[in-house]
């Protein structure tokens, strides 16, 4: 019996000597304060076995400021209530900490509705008093842009970027919108728009994931999907990086 | 798509908010949007309040939720009467002063609050053994409406009954309004002996379980597949220090529900601060300690079999409200709605 306890745990994690014999590695970080993480981690692990089985992939979970560590290579800020995630990481001095690792060129950051806020450097309708961000994506983010719980809905978005049709295979993706919120405007350039959600009775279709340098968020919840294809953008984006 | 969304150019758009957030091609209150609500709140402390005040101070302290009450459990306990939903006007105030969600209690079986309370825009219903309940025997159908719903279970049975009646969450019921956590932890680990029971089960066996626990037997294979309720599972009912936060955490709930623990206790913004770091924290001991660290007094609390029959029997009518709900079946051997 204490053998196989043995054997699950070499299995589940090679040692550094393994690693060394020409595995590549993935490290992700995701946020675990509040929210959807743990439904990230098992997409990641699907999208990851189906991308490069040759290679191991690690999760770990940042709840500490120590778990924001240099060698990671992704961090995911997942869904939640915005607000709760932004005061935990205000009282345990971790903002500016992982604003600086998100802001490294070889670090790739990827934030879900409350991680589309966190992300933006613009947000609108915050709790009274406001809400500290981490500030990095030239966005103007509209909290609850949907409206409450019952204008929650699932629609099917366009897909907008070439690396992402092509990571696709297909130009919709199904998104699953939690008192969503939306980017009503990008401040820069330099913001690249991913996918829109197109309503006939608004003139404009409405912003719903956007990427600057290696940092894209999504207001949507493909964590609540069977559809591994933003995990998978995700890990490219990774891949594309690390070769770099 | 439009010309002004254009990768590399600058958007414009003057509105801030969608006026009518509906359209003919989205689905809205699927089941899907409906428990996606409860995962966003996982890991989280959802907190009762009472005014728009004290729902200020639980969206400070960093609660993922609020849920508007028109008195705390332990005023319920203390004061008897039936308890019915809160007073509507109560919970617009609390819904204009806070951007996160709001949820609200409903009696069991009452529709037609749960109407009302969808009519308001409260991102949650909480039909709830700690209100009076309002039909003996049935529970709302919870697949006809669009907001989702939480109840309580003590046990698997309950669990699976509820999510096959349409809910999007589960609770423990634990013992409301006392600050006792043992009947909460009696029913998550009672739910998860009976998960485990469950999975080591054949295909033969689990038929007969699921008529033993009297719920279907689909449903019963797909939580012995998951090794989990198949919907968010959180506790409540007697929780009030960031220890026992803690202790149902590891215990494998989702998050927790606060009720009476913190706006009964001395100290309510600090201790709804370190209850809500503590349901992040709950593997660290060492932050445990610090968080714990002069709170003041804790909710005075009354042990939950010391409850004596008097205490919670006011007169007449209400005699077999708690007995009906609150109750511990085994102590009072009375057969409550399940």
């Amino acid at each position: 019996m204490q053998t196989n306890i043995t054997d699950n745990i070499n299995e589940a994690m090679p040692s550094s000597e393994q690693l060394s014999n020409g595995k590549q590695r993935f490290k992700i970080g995701i946020l675990a304060v509040q929210g959807a993480f743990l439904e990230h981690q098992v997409a990641l692990k699907k999208a990851h076995a189906s991308f490069r089985p040759d290679s191991y992939i690690e999760v770990i979970e940042i709840r500490h400021l120590c778990d924001i560590k240099p060698d990671l290579d992704g961090v995911i800020i997942p869904g939640g209530e915005s607000t709760t995630i932004s005061l935990f990481l205000q009282r345990n001095g971790m903002i500016e900490p992982l604003r600086d690792w998100i802001l490294s060129k070889t670090h790739v950051t990827w934030g879900t509705c409350a991680g589309m806020i966190l992300l933006s450097k613009i947000t609108e309708n915050m709790k009274m008093g406001g809400q500290s961000t981490l500030s990095i994506m030239d966005t103007d983010v509209s909290r609850n842009f949907f409206g409450r719980q019952m204008q929650s809905f699932e629609a099917d978005i366009s897909l907008l970027d070439e690396e992402l049709l092509a990571t696709a295979g297909k130009k919709n993706f199904h998104g699953v919108f939690i008192r969503a919120p939306a980017i009503i405007k990008t401040e820069s350039p330099e913001v690249k728009v991913l996918a829109t959600l197109h309503r006939d009775d608004v003139e404009n279709d409405i912003i719903v994931a956007a990427k600057q340098g290696n940092v894209f968020s999504t207001a949507f919840h493909p964590e609540l999907t069977d559809d591994y294809t933003w995990h998978l953008y995700f890990l490219q984006l990774i891949q594309k990086v690390k070769n770099s | 798509m439009s010309d002004t969304v254009k990768n590399g150019s600058v958007v414009e758009v003057t509105n801030l908010l969608l006026q009518n957030g509906l359209w003919e091609k989205c689905q809205t209150g699927t089941f899907k949007v409906k428990a996606g609500l409860a995962q966003m709140a996982k890991g989280g402390i959802i907190m009762d309040v009472t005014t728009p005040e004290e729902a200020r101070i639980a969206e400070e302290a960093g609660a993922c939720a609020v849920m508007a009450l028109e008195r705390v459990p332990a005023d319920i306990r203390r004061e008897g009467g039936v308890a019915r939903m809160t007073d509507p006007q109560k919970i617009k105030d609390i819904i204009n002063t806070v951007t996160i969600p709001v949820m609200a209690k409903a009696r069991i079986g009452h529709f037609a609050e749960a109407q009302i309370l969808q009519a308001l825009g409260v991102d949650m219903i909480d039909e709830s053994e700690v209100l009076t309940p309002a039909d003996e025997e049935n529970h709302i159908n919870k697949h006809a409406f669009q907001v989702p719903f939480v109840c309580g279970a003590r046990d698997l049975g309950e669990a699976l009954r509820r999510i096959s009646e349409g809910a999007a969450m589960i609770r423990t019921k634990g013992e409301a309004g006392t600050g006792d956590v043992a009947e909460a932890v009696r029913h998550a680990r009672t739910i998860n002996k009976q998960i485990k029971k469950a999975k080591a089960m054949d295909s033969t066996e689990i038929y007969n379980y699921a008529k033993e626990l009297r719920v279907s037997v689909d449903l019963l294979m797909k939580t012995a597949e998951l090794g989990r309720l198949p919907v968010v599972n959180f506790a409540a009912g007697g929780i009030a220090t960031p220890a026992d936060v803690s202790l149902m955490m590891q215990l494998g709930v989702d998050g927790v529900f606060v009720g009476s623990g913190i706006f009964k206790s001395s100290n309510p913004p600090t201790r709804a601060l370190a209850m809500a770091q503590a349901v992040t924290h709950y593997k660290d001991p060492k932050i445990l300690a610090n968080l714990s660290s002069g709170l003041g007094e804790a909710m005075f609390g009354v042990p939950h079999d010391k409850l004596s029959k008097n205490e919670l029997v006011i007169k007449g009518d209400q005699s077999n409200i708690w007995n009906a709900t609150l109750g511990s079946p085994h102590k009072t051997g009375h057969t409550s709605l399940s």
